[in-house]
């Protein structure tokens, strides 16, 4: 009984706070929430809410599969994800390993990845654990904790809403990583994939835990925010979120995504000094901040660009001159913080070289 | 020397093509010592005033190393850093470091193009070793300016060596030759030393070039907007080697024009006074000189106006310059009273009329220069062979006279149109005629009698009209039948007998070609347009 008591259940009424978290979470990344909310909402008002586990809630041997959607996350608007392809990642996975996977597991806790899992649940009558990958937003699907702890991220299943499927196997992260790139474009530009397959001890000793129901406590606090401004600067001591500047854009500098990882640099003048200047590196999300020359946040922190007046977050394709923003950060998983995991997940692994990160702002 | 400083690494030719950035505020700074920065580690014992020299990395890593200029930058300031030089690939500036050097006040120069580890070596050598690049620059460009030949190309020299702008100027700052300064400067006053001065961010050094005698003072002048103490040690001294060439240059350019002239001049002599063939000798340098002998000539003579000949030289080369922008390409050579020049055509031009009217805007072209004597010019008829030379010269020659005749600058006589006064002009040209014509008019040459020879030489000119005479006078009638009155009984000659009439109306000219020529012999012109009462 004491089990179930701890059940957490995912209502349609969450669906607005969870997306909130999951863009704040996003760091300027992570697609768009908008058309996954409306599809979560959707789903769960026809299958019903969807159950929130712990990992130590379910058998130590229990099988769990983590599952997202990847590829171009504005190809979404126009071919919506729906139950075809996510049923279909996680039961290709399970008649090539001849297992049955007992619940759904979070890989990016952000972005759209944050929702869609939600939705694959309740297509598949499955329970979600409460756990994730990542605790944020990352462009590529082996920039994990899993990856961190040896964990295979092969066999990786992926399926688009006509009707393709394809299986890599025998790859390590890396290479699943570069074989599903490759095969996006083929896919139609975004696939449902299921990878990473564990049983629920590996997911209860490596994953993130309680990344889930944090980005409806992000969401939740952020759309409060949104509403009473007056009450923003409690909410962001008891999120443990840094305020890093207050300013308006002055400058984005956006380069060829062809050439490089980096997209772009903004430049923002602050509001109450307008000589401190704050410059932000980004690619698919924001990486680096750097106020008057002092490194201030870089990833695995999650920087946020929140409109000042709305606190709407800003993503960094949106991201113009003459914006009045907030610039925050929230802290990363302590999992992510390691030198072990500054190599998978931090600036070297976004092309920006940061020998001297030591020096911190005065 | 003081401190090298800011301003002298940007003018050092290894930051040249160098795009400063921002913190331009910090360009006097002084500088003692210069690194490299590939970790950022270097910079955590840097000692006051060093310059950093960021490594981008090359091609493949600039991209991931734009951001650290700005952590750089921050941390130089921290340890007094003066200079923040980014090299070794390429880096688009964002607002960001643009905006953290001026707030800083920490230039920011960016070198893509530098190797950055010989980029730190020169620079060192710079800061370490003033004194040794201002030699090594004192060296360059005084074996530069030894080759260097042409006044424009001395200049060129001081430009490339000085990275500045460089231009010869008088004394009130006009331009006469290279790179017009941007920046007002004003010469040292007294005695013309050379001298350097800042204004704001930008130093001009000023040097007097060697005095030429009768031309105007020169200065040569330098200006640059990145410049420290070591360059304006530089530019001193490079500007006194360059002020020796100069001069020089000036002076054996003012030699070979008169060696040149004196050539023109024997041979056109030669020529005129040939008597058939041109021998081959003349032939040859005619050649040499790009003469043609042969083909239609159409003589054009300059005469000077109101003033004693010969022409000074310096006005040959302007007079040269009016006609060669008036497409009027002639040989020019300085006579005894002006210069005659020559049109050559393969076959007899049309008309003469289009050669008078280029040479009449070219005169008064030349006319608008300030400070040249009044010149007037006649035209020949066209004319083949050497002969032809001869006599189109000789014919535009009495032409200018005619044209001199008249008193007015810029008139051009065309010799086939004066008609009747072709009979004159053997007179005009006769010592013996004006030496009668000086006796005759003897008694009224004498001091105070002006009045009336000008009158009888009006009266004459007017077909002896007294009426018409006083209204060119401005005087009453009464007057000028007294003055003439006067003038007979002074002279003794009666001017009712047209025999003495006309000789005397050609001494008259005789003497107003004279005085017309001579400076101390003019006088005003009768003024006063309302005729004046009749003289008692």
């Amino acid at each position: 009984m004491g089990r179930i008591a701890r059940i957490v259940l995912i209502t349609p009424g969450d669906v607005a706070d969870l997306a909130a978290g999951a863009t704040l979470l996003g760091s300027g990344g992570g697609g768009d929430t908008q058309n996954a909310a409306a599809t979560l909402r959707r789903v769960l008002d026809r299958h019903g809410p969807v159950r929130l586990l712990s990992p130590a809630d379910l058998d130590p041997g229990a099988w769990v599969v983590p599952v997202a959607a990847i590829g171009a996350t504005t190809v979404m608007i126009e071919r919506l994800p729906g139950e075809t392809e996510f049923t279909a990642a996680v039961r290709a996975l399970e008649r090539h390993l001849g297992i049955a996977v007992t619940a759904l597991h979070g890989l990016e806790s952000a972005g759209v990845n944050a929702l869609l899992p939600v939705a694959a649940a309740a297509w598949l009558g499955l329970p979600l654990v409460d756990a994730d990958g990542m605790g944020r937003a990352f462009p590529r699907i082996d920039q994990t904790v899993f990856t961190l702890a040896g964990l295979p991220t092969a066999p990786l299943a992926l399926a688009e809403p006509s009707g393709a499927e394809l299986l890599i196997t025998g790859v390590d992260g890396a290479g699943a990583e570069r074989l599903a790139r490759a095969a996006l474009p083929a896919l139609g530009g975004w696939a449902a994939s299921a990878l990473c397959v564990m049983r629920a001890t590996d997911s209860r000793r490596h994953a993130l835990p309680g990344t889930i129901s944090r980005a409806l406590r992000l969401g939740r606090a952020l759309r409060r925010g949104q509403r009473d401004p007056a009450e923003r600067d409690r909410l962001l001591a008891g999120m443990a979120v840094r305020r890093l500047f207050t300013g308006t854009v002055l400058e984005v500098r956006q380069r060829g995504r062809d050439t490089a990882a980096l997209s772009g640099t903004v430049t923002i003048e602050h509001a109450r000094s307008p000589r401190r200047t704050l410059r932000l590196e980004m690619a698919d999300e924001y990486l680096l901040a750097l106020d008057d020359g002092a490194v201030t946040a870089h990833v695995p922190e999650i920087i946020v660009m929140l409109h000042a007046r709305t606190w709407y977050p800003i993503s960094t394709e949106r991201v113009a001159p003459g914006r009045h923003v907030d610039v925050l950060s929230l802290p990363a998983p302590p999992a992510l913080r390691t030198p072990a995991a500054a190599r998978l997940v931090g600036p070297p692994a976004f092309g920006l070289d940061l020998p001297m990160a030591g020096e911190t702002a005065s | 020397m003081t401190a090298v400083t800011v301003g002298d690494l940007l003018a050092d030719e290894a930051l040249r093509d160098g795009e400063v950035i921002g913190g331009r505020a910090g360009i006097e700074a002084a500088v003692h010592h210069v690194t490299l920065v590939v970790t950022g580690a270097e910079l955590d014992d840097a000692p006051y005033g060093t310059v950093a020299i960021l490594d981008l990395g090359g091609a493949a890593g600039a991209l991931r190393r734009q951001h650290l200029a700005e952590i750089v930058c921050r941390r130089l300031h921290g340890r007094a850093g003066r200079l923040l030089v980014v090299a070794g690939g390429t880096f688009a500036a964002a607002l960001s470091t643009v905006r953290l050097a001026d707030r800083l006040g920490l230039p920011v120069v960016v070198a893509p193009d530098a190797a950055p580890h010989a980029l730190a070596a020169r620079l060192l050598s710079v800061v370490h070793a003033p004194e040794l690049a201002l030699g090594r620059r004192l060296a360059e460009g005084a074996a530069r300016l030894r080759t260097a030949g042409s006044l424009e190309r001395v200049l060129s020299v001081l430009d490339a060596v000085l990275d500045a702008r460089t231009s010869l100027a008088t004394t009130d700052g006009t331009s006469l030759a290279g790179s017009r300064p941007r920046h007002p400067f004003a010469v040292p006053a007294g005695t013309p030393v050379p001298a350097v001065d800042r204004t704001g961010r930008v130093s001009t050094a000023l040097c007097p070039v060697p005095h030429t005698e009768g031309g105007p003072r020169l200065w040569i002048v330098c200006q640059c907007e990145r410049s420290g103490p070591l360059w304006r040690d530089t530019a001193l001294g490079l500007l006194d080697m360059a002020a020796a060439y100069v001069g020089a240059w000036f002076a054996t350019e003012r030699l070979n024009a008169e060696r040149d002239a004196r050539i023109r001049g024997g041979l056109l002599n030669e020529i005129l006074s040939l008597d058939g063939p041109p021998p081959p000798h003349v032939a040859g340098q005619a050649a040499r000189l790009g003469w043609r002998l042969d083909g239609w000539h159409t003589g054009i003579h300059f005469a000077l106006v109101g003033s004693v000949p010969p022409a000074p030289a310096t006005v040959t080369p302007i007079l040269s310059a009016g006609l060669t922008a008036h497409g009027i390409d002639v040989p020019l050579v300085e006579r005894a009273d002006g210069w005659s020049a020559w049109h050559t055509g393969e076959r007899p031009p049309d008309a003469v009329a289009s050669l008078v009217t280029t040479v009449c805007r070219a005169l008064a072209d030349y006319h608008a220069t300030s400070n040249v004597p009044p010149i007037v010019a006649g035209t020949g008829h066209a004319a083949p062979g050497p002969d032809g030379l001869v006599t189109t010269l000789a014919e535009a020659r009495r032409a200018a006279l005619v044209a001199a005749a008249t008193g007015r600058a810029g008139t051009v006589q065309r010799g086939d149109e004066l008609g009747t006064k072709r009979m004159l002009l053997d007179w005009y040209g006769s010592s013996v005629v004006r030496e009668e014509a000086e006796r005759m008019l003897a008694p009224l040459l004498r001091e105070g009698n002006e009045a009336l020879l000008e009158t009888v030489d009006c009266y004459l000119d007017s077909g002896c009209s007294s009426s018409e005479a006083a209204h060119r006078l401005g005087t009453h009638r009464n007057t000028v039948t007294r003055r003439v009155q006067r003038a007979e009984t002074l002279l003794g000659v009666p001017l009712t007998d047209p025999d003495d009439r006309l000789a005397l109306q050609l001494a008259c000219r005789m003497w107003r070609l004279t005085r017309d020529a001579s400076p101390a012999g003019r006088r005003a012109a009768p003024s006063g347009a309302l005729p004046a009462q009749p003289e008692v």
